[in-house]
């Protein structure tokens, strides 16, 4: 049973949030071992699901399933080739690096937004047409774009502690 | 650890024998045990009527003291007098870096035992003593055996304190059902996961400040699932800093400039009583000794604003991590001995915009939780609750070069598996160590070790050849095993990953922020360590190689060689990533001849007595 079924869900990169995490708690209350008699099966029941769900919980790991299904995710670890990408790439890192301000960084939010955005409908179009390695070149990009988005949590984080959080100063 | 819980809806259970089941709230400064008896919890008192059990444990010689009675001891004999062992529970001695007065054994990464009169004692023994206490207590109260308990911890406990918990919980006799997080016990005692309406979340702010610490947890409540969205607090600030502050006050009052430790406790008494006394008069007569002082609302509220700034600057954060407005927020429940003064439920009012759940005793409100809880996972009521735990932080593998291959990412709801399959890295490895560690960054040296072992046994094979499968097992009481299998041979090895001493939070912290923001140095490193590991195998190669195959080359092409490889073992002491892969460079250009050489005698042999179709069949 592939994920998608597992959660009653259509097989494609497009599915509704909501439904998984509803389809998600529903299975585990009633196959996590806290509920089942079965512990041992239960284990591996529960483990499958929670594995599943996060795996069809963010676009990149949900794309690189959908390319798994079709047995086309080999290499999904290579570099990527991309000359243009990759210099586009370096640029957000580098405006990573420097940004001081939250401002800075919600507007390179808002542009990682839209090159995910962009990178989706790419993918879509990877896949319906079957072209494979292009699939798994866009599949690295997300993948690259993904974590770039979480650095900018990270960072906007630690720069609003710096403004107004200093746990250790004494009283 | 966040936390999610699943309400079930509610069903009728079936009538079967009752079975005992308990919640305890096992705290820094004090403890309590609590039960469900027809339907309703409610804590349970010792004989002489106290609820609270203050978390102190005194060892003389002959005899051990507890609670009130041990409390006398913390000046007459402070070095046999432990309190606040929670704060030392699944650490090593080296993450213990607060003051405390006593005399700690061990190695500096294991878990310490504190040196008493009555020997060697570790924190794991003295919760046990004190949670022994609360489960004798249960069974007299209640004429019966106690069948299982719900222990609370903070949200933020990480595994090796929750696994420290849980020996004593063992120790003690106690058949545990299940660790719960203090906030979620809070929500669960006011019923908040009770809320039918299932198509809206519903966000929750738990604001606990007790005697010494202070902790603020959000929590999710959505489609029948509870979530612990984001966790902060401050480990020393509590209701105890209000007294302190008081005292302050008042020695700035009375131009005193110092205070012996018997006149600092009288003041401390008064400022305590002050302060609760503040909750419903206007201004009260502070009589310390000789001294007579007024102290009214709102200097009291000027004195302590330090102290309470700091609780709404955790709040914002908190806030902030779980990316909610004030908006969001439909319930902030009170809970902690501190939040009964009206200063404290004043600035929640402020800052939250709205009135704070305060109904349960805020003393009692999680041990009620825990009781709730412990009732339902026993069997005793079924509109029950399910918990799924995630794993805090990464779970990973060392690979060459020190690097670490992750497995299981933090936040994965657990029991969870995660298989992976590994190689050899040279002819003939027969074994494989498997070190599994713990923590977000790239490299084995910034992340916790968790255990090692060794799978024996791999048959001799070509590097590349053996197919090592590595299976990660995270149950739902968050124990890790690891198991390590041959698939080729069947050979395989286990190990039961259980911490024997803990990382602290600021421990969990910085692995947490390491992660990030070493991101770029780490990419540095992991990029010069690939690099040398391929260096090496290319070297290992060569050797090899050479033993076989030196005669095709001549003298001049081996000096060549053998010099090239020379000089990359040498710039490989130096870790600078230009020259290895300079060096490496020069080396190819002799290696690929070679190579190429060696690939035509292969060839010539391979074809020498076969017929053509054998040869194209084979691969």
């Amino acid at each position: 049973m592939s994920h998608f079924e597992l959660f009653d869900l259509p097989e494609a990169l497009d599915i509704d949030l909501a439904i998984l995490k509803a389809n998600f708690l529903k299975l585990q209350q009633q196959y996590h071992p806290d509920k089942a008699e079965n512990k041992d099966k239960a284990l591996i029941k529960s483990s499958e699901i929670n594995q599943a769900y996060k795996t069809l919980s963010n676009v990149d790991s949900r794309a690189a399933y959908l390319l798994s299904l079709k047995k086309q995710d080999h290499h999904l670890d290579q570099s990527i080739s991309d000359f243009e990408f990759l210099q586009s790439a370096l640029e957000i890192r580098e405006q990573l690096d420097e940004a001081t301000n939250t401002e800075q960084l919600h507007s390179l939010k808002k542009e990682v937004r839209q090159w995910i955005d962009g990178l989706v409908r790419e993918f879509k179009i990877d896949f319906e047409d079957e072209d494979w390695a292009e699939a798994r070149d866009t599949v690295r990009k997300l993948r690259f774009f993904q974590k770039v988005m979480n650095d900018i949590d990270k960072a906007e984080d630690q720069l609003l502690d710096d403004e107004d959080f200093n746990l250790d100063d004494d009283f | 650890m966040a936390l999610l819980q699943i309400a079930e809806p509610g069903q009728s259970s079936a009538p079967h024998e009752h079975r005992i089941a308990i919640g305890i709230d096992l705290g820094t400064t004090h403890s309590l045990v609590a039960t469900v008896l027809s339907g309703k919890a409610k804590v349970l008192n010792d004989e002489q009527g106290r609820v609270l059990l203050p978390s102190i444990v005194h060892y003389s010689k002959n005899s051990t003291e507890y609670g009130d009675t041990a409390k006398p001891f913390i000046t007459a004999d402070p070095k046999n007098t432990i309190v606040s062992v929670k704060r030392f529970m699944g650490r090593s001695k080296a993450d213990v870096k607060f003051q405390h007065p006593y005399t700690l054994v061990g190695a500096e990464n294991e878990m310490p035992a504190f040196e008493t009169a009555q020997g060697r004692k570790t924190p794991v023994e003295i919760s046990a003593e004190i949670l022994k206490q609360l489960k004798d207590r249960a069974e007299q109260s209640l004429s019966n055996p106690v069948n299982g308990a719900v222990i609370t911890v903070p949200a933020y406990f990480d595994e090796a304190q929750r696994q420290a918990t849980r020996d004593a919980a063992e120790l003690a006799g106690l058949n545990i059902l299940r660790l719960l997080n203090e906030p979620t016990a809070a929500a669960v005692a006011y019923g908040l996961d009770q809320e039918s309406n299932l198509t809206t979340d519903r966000n929750y702010v738990i604001y606990d400040l007790g005697g010494g610490t202070f902790d603020v947890s959000i929590l999710r409540f959505s489609q029948g699932v509870f979530e612990v969205l984001a966790t902060g607090g401050h480990t020393a600030l509590g209701g105890d800093d209000l007294d302190r502050l008081i005292v302050k006050w008042a020695k700035k009052q009375l131009n005193i400039e110092v205070l012996d430790d018997a006149e600092y406790a009288h003041f401390i008494v008064s400022a305590r009583k002050a302060k609760e006394a503040l909750s419903d008069a206007t201004s009260v007569d502070i009589k310390v000794l000789t001294h007579h002082l007024t102290l009214d609302r709102t200097t009291f509220e000027e004195i302590i604003q330090v102290a309470l700034d700091k609780t709404i600057n955790v709040c914002k954060r908190v806030m902030r991590d779980a990316k909610l407005e004030l908006d969001d927020i439909q319930n902030v429940v009170l809970v902690g001995g501190s939040t009964r003064s009206y200063a404290v439920q004043k600035v929640v009012r402020e800052v939250f915009k709205q009135e704070p759940l305060c109904t349960i005793n805020p003393d009692e409100v999680v041990a009620i939780g825990a009781a709730i809880t412990a009732n339902q996972l026993i069997g005793n009521s079924k509109d029950g609750s399910l918990l799924l735990d995630v794993t805090p932080l990464s779970l990973g593998l060392e690979t060459m070069g020190g690097l670490i291959e992750r497995l299981i990412s933090r936040n994965t709801a657990i029991p969870v598996a995660r298989r992976q399959e590994f190689t050899t890295y040279q002819d003939g490895q027969t074994a494989m160590l498997i070190h599994v560690l713990q923590g977000e960054r790239d490299l084995v040296e910034h992340c916790r070790s968790l255990g090692r072992f060794v799978l024996h046994g791999i048959p001799p094979m070509t590097a590349g050849q053996a197919r090592i499968e590595v299976t990660f097992q995270v149950d739902a009481d968050g124990l890790l095993t690891v198991s390590a299998k041959e698939t080729t041979s069947g050979v395989n090895a286990q190990i039961d990953i259980k911490p024997s001493y803990g990382l602290s939070e600021t421990d969990t912290e910085r692995l947490l922020l390491d992660g990030y923001k070493f991101a770029e140095e780490d990419k540095n490193l992991r990029h010069l360590n690939e690099t040398k590991v391929e260096a090496q195998r290319e070297l290992e190669a060569l050797t090899q190689a050479l033993k076989v195959d030196s005669k095709l080359l001549s003298t001049e092409q081996l000096t060549a060689l053998t010099q090239a490889a020379e000089a990359l073992k040498t710039e490989l002491e130096t870790n600078d990533i230009k020259l290895i892969e300079h060096a490496v460079e020069q080396l190819k250009t002799y290696s690929d001849a070679f190579a190429a050489e060696r690939m035509n005698q292969h060839i010539d042999h391979a074809l020498k007595g076969t017929k053509l179709d054998d040869w194209s069949n084979s691969n």
